[in-house]
């Protein structure tokens, strides 16, 4: 009897054992705006910080209450965050809205394709429409019209 | 005589353990209804006398929270059912419309677009709030193959204990009192009402990223094929719409209006946009929204459900099911319900 219960506990220990999830890997992708590298996954309230307070943001809540969702907009970009019920807030897209934010590599709205392969090299898809680039976890798209640069977008894969 | 022990203590160990092993899978995966509504939409649809259901939604939050059954039943006497689910994806829709199937014969089967701009499994959260629900079927099992997020697995589905084991440690009295007693329906007939006012602007997707770049992709229109021979085999007509709702966290750009009209003009299905309607359904953002504009209040919802109702009423040979005295009794129930959410609501 004495062995049965030892089992019995071992299973119920083992079923509750929990095991930590992997964490996740760092994006390689960056997108900078005043100086601070933006990445898909970054704490939030770290790169607000560093960022300034000049912002507007608009929030929303998901549609389950798995957390919520911000927009931070500034003058020439927009950070969207998730903060979840728990844990911490991170950035989950960035996004330039004109030519008054540029890439470490000089790239903006307003390049042309050839700039952004030239400082990126070959994309990883590519048509007239769009540039993309892969990293882990993240994708940073450089939307085209007539080979010039209109929209930068880095997300989430 | 020791032979015949050991067996006993053997049928007894494995009795003991499936016990102790039920008891915890109780407990441990959720089951608080209260706590989270929309993770027990579907709960409800599954615990319902749905036989005589003739028109059923299926969509995301476009359709849970913007049409209201009790009032197309009260205007229209139409037999409503909503089947959302918050982020219910095109594969989602095809597992719940197969189990709908299985129990009623529904005339008109409405599917909202927006989950097509989905083109990969987005969260298991929302995964959970469909499959966890359905029956073991084979349909099941095929489209949990392409709905799991990276890191599930089937078997967490068949035996929920394997997802929720570590859960122990949040819960609460009521994760124990909750097993013991019934719990009511957190919707009525799939509808969840929200009573609160946020005012917001007119519907626009200022601020919102592009377009995705996968919307409408392979695999959604794979599954919306599969959902447009689902319905043609058991003699429904499919409805397409899309909610009178355009918000920069959930926007309905250009390109994607433009996927889901040549997406009709395919099938020869009919699709409506509310979003050009607005006027004729008489929205007004300043009150007709608990978010902003994200969503629809019930107050919005009742609005686009006397709208939409007629639509149906004119265009599908549908049943005025308030002439049946069975149909008035069993929706007595579900109006004193809806009543009671937003008098409750309104204090």
């Amino acid at each position: 009897m004495k062995r049965m219960t030892l089992v019995l506990t071992i299973v119920l220990v083992l079923l509750c054992a929990c095991a930590p999830a992997p964490a996740d890997e760092t994006s390689a992708l960056l997108l900078s705006y005043r100086g601070v590298e933006l990445t898909v996954g970054m704490a939030a309230d770290e790169a607000i910080a560093r960022l300034g307070d000049d912002y507007t943001v608009t929030e929303a809540e998901s549609c389950a209450g798995q957390g919520m969702d911000r927009m931070y907009t500034y003058s020439s970009m927009r950070l969207y965050v998730f903060a979840p019920v728990e844990g911490e807030a991170v950035v989950s897209s960035v996004s330039y809205t004109d030519d008054g934010a540029q890439t470490a590599q000089g790239l903006r709205i307003g390049s042309t394709s050839s700039d952004v392969i030239a400082a990126l090299g070959e994309a990883d898809e590519a048509d007239d429409a769009r540039l993309i680039y892969r990293g882990k976890g993240c994708v940073l798209t450089f939307g085209l019209r007539d080979g010039v640069v209109v929209s930068v977008v880095l997300s989430g894969e | 005589m020791k032979k015949t022990r050991w067996i006993w203590a053997a049928v007894i160990f494995v009795m003991l353990s499936a016990l102790l092993l039920g008891v915890a899978q109780a407990l441990l995966v959720p089951h608080d209804r209260a706590a989270n509504p929309e993770a027990f939409l579907l709960a409800d649809y599954f615990e319902a006398d749905v036989t005589l259901d003739e028109v059923v939604f299926v969509g995301d939050c476009e359709v849970y929270e913007a049409f209201s059954p009790v009032t197309m039943w009260q205007e229209y006497g139409i037999a409503l059912r909503v089947c959302g689910t918050p982020q219910q994806l095109a594969w989602h829709s095809y597992a719940v419309l197969g189990e709908v199937f299985e129990r009623s014969n529904p005339k008109v089967v409405v599917l909202s677009v927006y989950g097509l701009i989905y083109n990969e499994p987005q969260s298991e959260a929302y995964n959970r709030m469909v499959m966890d629900h359905l029956p073991a079927s084979t349909t099941k099992w095929q489209v949990l193959n392409d709905a799991m997020t990276e890191g599930e697995s089937e078997l967490s589905y068949v035996w929920p204990l394997l997802r929720y084991h570590d859960r122990w440690s949040e819960l609460s009295w009521r994760d124990v009192t909750t097993l013991f007693e019934k719990q009511d329906p957190v919707s009525i007939r799939g509808y969840l009402v929200q009573n609160g006012v946020v005012a917001g602007d007119a519907p626009n997707h200022e601020g919102a990223l592009p377009p995705s770049e996968t919307a409408f992709g392979e695999m959604a229109l794979d599954y919306f094929d599969r959902i447009v021979s689902l319905c043609r085999e058991n003699g429904a007509e499919l409805v397409l719409i899309k909610a009178p709702t355009d918000s920069w966290r959930y926007p309905w750009h250009d390109e994607y209006e433009a996927k889901a009209i040549a997406l009709a003009e395919k099938y020869d299905l009919p699709y409506y946009n509310f979003l050009n309607d607005i006027d004729a359904i008489g929205l007004d953002f300043s009150t007709d929204t608990y978010d902003a504009g994200l969503h629809l209040n019930v107050r919005g919802a009742e609005k686009l459900s006397v709208y939409f109702g007629k639509i149906l009423k004119e265009n599908y040979p549908l049943t005025d099911t308030r002439l049946r005295d069975h149909d008035c009794v069993v929706w007595a129930g579900d109006i004193a319900r809806y009543e009671a959410q937003k008098r409750e609501g309104a204090k």
